[in-house]
């Protein structure tokens, strides 16, 4: 009987002891993300993209840099889009002059995975 | 006179206590793989931290193109090896390769704009390690 005890104990520490293992998680990207996002919001700034906000410039280079990286780059409410993201990255706001009037400009990155 | 019940009871005390032995060596066990997983994962974290906190250093000071003391992010004149090395020296990382050709091991890019023409260019950083 008592046998048959230690093995139950056994079993539902085993099951408990499995369930409790944590999976092996991915690196943190999050930083490097950021990074990315601040390139591209500089990469225009020093193509002066912004002077104007340029939005044939701006999807050019948008465009030059989905077909380097994969990674589509929106701006929401200013009709510059490269390609239509399937998940959403990252996004960050900054402040941009447009029709000569300073403007948060919301600038937001993802990947296609089709590209 | 034998006693012979007194056999069984330490045969079933005998087979109480062999589970009671495997429980101990699977909490060890697990426990020790445990501890080694999260080391190799936070090792492999520092290792991706560092290539990326030198790839953000270059880009935005090391490599970059400076006028009258002021530095211009992500915008590189040439790719200077001197100065690549010095900063991954400092680092600690080995084997590291900058340069617009993606190499082995594990790889970040950045972008930036390359030249006075301003082209915009994917810049990788590979460790030549084993990929992460």
């Amino acid at each position: 009987m008592k046998t048959l005890e230690s093995i139950i104990s056994l079993l539902v520490f085993v099951s408990i002891a499995i369930m409790l293992i944590p999976e092996p998680k991915e690196l943190d990207y999050s930083v490097y993300k950021t990074q990315i996002a601040n390139d591209i919001w500089r990469v225009f700034e020093l193509r002066n993209n912004f002077v104007g906000f340029d939005k044939n410039k701006l999807n050019d280079d948008a465009n030059k840099i989905t077909e380097l990286t994969s990674l589509c780059i929106e701006f929401e409410e200013e009709d510059v889009t490269s390609c239509i993201p399937e998940t959403k990255t990252i996004q960050i706001r900054k402040m941009a002059i447009v029709d000569g009037n300073p403007k948060t400009i919301t600038m937001r990155i993802g990947q296609n995975n089709q590209n | 006179m034998v006693n012979q019940s007194k056999g069984v009871i330490t045969l079933d005390t005998l087979f109480a206590v062999l589970p009671a032995i495997l429980i101990v060596f699977y909490v060890v066990k697990s426990s020790a793989f445990i501890v080694q997983q999260n080391q190799f994962q936070m090792e492999q974290q520092e290792k991706f931290d560092k290539l990326v906190s030198v790839a953000d250093y270059l880009v935005n000071y090391g490599l970059t193109k400076k006028e009258n003391g002021k530095y211009h992010p992500n915008w590189i004149i040439e790719l200077n090896q001197e100065k690549i090395n010095k900063a991954f020296d400092a680092s600690g990382l080995e084997k590291v390769k900058v340069g617009f050709e993606k190499g082995t091991g594990t790889c970040i890019y950045r972008i930036i704009t390359y030249g006075e023409q301003k082209e915009i260019k994917k810049l990788y950083f590979c460790t030549g390690e084993v990929s992460i």
